[in-house]
């Protein structure tokens, strides 16, 4: 099969989301020190659709915060610019890929959900590590996989085949697009994020979660996410799209000096914090 | 059923005869399913024995439910492309462990 240039079949698509006027504001304003909570606020209310779902997840277990927040101000300074821009990126994400339902095999609840997890253990890897950006290691792992909801929207006919050859073959998911399409969602996933100006080192992990090394410089940080998608799925969290298990980056797993103790440890960590984080998941679905 | 010393007594096995202190009182319920916790605690009260169900099956990987069975197989399967990666089967091994302790936590022996 002739395999089409990825930027060629991209740029075909011309309805190819683009980021809400909202999120990208939000994302612009939360990159600046001088912004205030207020300003934040401003913007947020724009779409009243989007303060009832932050409100709603701010008083969640997921923060576990004591006390009732009752408006975006005050939710703002509670949770903090990272995590604020983080839940408005994620809901438009979401709520673009949700209003075009893949009508293929792919099963988005279980994407979601492993989405989700790779997040939380990211985040528990993170931590673990002594970093202090917690919160943008948590969209790193969010949104590693967003390539597979653009394919699963705008290839939906390609994909539907991608994910039938990988029950077929039992193959990866990733191997199935190479081989029928000549790319894979990672490629994909960066190529719009990059398009919609997302932070460049969420572009890159969403870029190189496959394979760490090529990152270069910036690999411990892709290598989190590389790790936590691994591990969520050895422990079978969510779904992926496929059910076998692709190998840990060699590098990547020196690096964090893990053995099979830190991995159980890790692994009950993950149940507590994910099962906190159902609140979220009904944020995105 | 047997009589295991609690120097030998493991985690996941099965209490079927409820213990009792010097005076009586029941420290442990027939039904209760052992944790290192609670063996800890036996010792530190000076109990010397528990009586336990299967004590040679309990806590070993042959003595599985059928959730933890599925699981298990699943695992193989997943993992059937990685087998001698080092790296991959430590993975593995963790994760065995980690459903089979788990179980053993929730009472499903």
């Amino acid at each position: 099969m002739e395999h089409i240039n990825l930027e060629n079949r991209l740029a075909k698509i011309i309805d190819l989301p683009t980021l809400s006027v909202v999120a990208n504001n939000i994302i612009q304003i939360t990159q600046s020190p001088k912004s205030s909570a207020l300003e934040v606020g401003k913007y947020i209310s724009q779409d009243q659709a989007l303060v009832s779902r932050i409100l709603r997840i701010a008083n969640s277990t997921f923060y576990g915060f004591p006390g009732k927040i009752t408006t975006i101000p005050h939710a703002v300074v509670i949770l903090g610019f990272t995590n604020i821009r983080n839940l408005v990126l994620t809901a438009s994400i979401s709520k673009m890929f949700s209003s075009k339902g893949g009508d293929g095999d792919f099963d988005r609840e279980g994407f979601w959900k492993h989405s989700v997890a790779c997040g939380v253990t990211s985040k528990l890897i993170a931590k673990r590590l002594g970093l202090k950006n917690l919160e943008e290691v948590f969209i790193w792992g969010l949104l590693h996989d967003i390539g597979k909801l653009v394919l699963d929207t705008y290839f939906n006919e390609e994909f539907t085949r991608v994910v039938c050859l990988v029950k077929e073959k039992e193959i990866l998911l990733r191997d199935a697009e190479q081989e029928l399409l000549g790319f894979d969602h990672a490629a994909v996933g960066a190529n719009v994020a990059d398009r919609w100006n997302l932070p460049p080192a969420l572009i890159k992990v969403i870029r190189f979660h496959h394979n760490p090394t090529q990152a270069n410089e910036t690999m411990r940080m892709v290598a989190i996410v590389h790790l936590a998608d691994v591990l969520c799925r050895a422990i079978g969290i969510g779904n992926g799209g496929d059910s076998k298990i692709p190998c840990i980056n060699e590098e990547s797993w020196k690096l964090f000096r893990l053995n099979k103790r830190t991995i159980k440890r890790l692994f009950s960590e993950m149940e507590r914090e994910i099962a906190n984080a159902k609140a979220l998941l009904a944020f995105v679905k | 059923m047997e009589m295991v010393n609690i120097d030998d007594a493991k985690e996941g096995m099965i209490v079927i005869e409820e213990v009792l202190n010097e005076q009586g009182n029941v420290l442990v319920k027939a039904g209760t399913i052992l944790t290192e916790d609670l063996i800890r605690n036996l010792k530190s009260l000076g109990i010397s024995g528990v009586c336990v169900e299967n004590a040679e099956k309990s806590n070993g990987p042959d003595n599985i439910s059928p959730a933890e069975s599925i699981e298990l197989k699943e695992l193989e399967y997943k993992f059937s492309d990685v087998r001698g990666n080092a790296i991959m089967e430590e993975l593995m091994a963790a994760v065995k462990e980690y459903i089979t302790e788990k179980g053993s936590r929730n009472g499903t022996y």
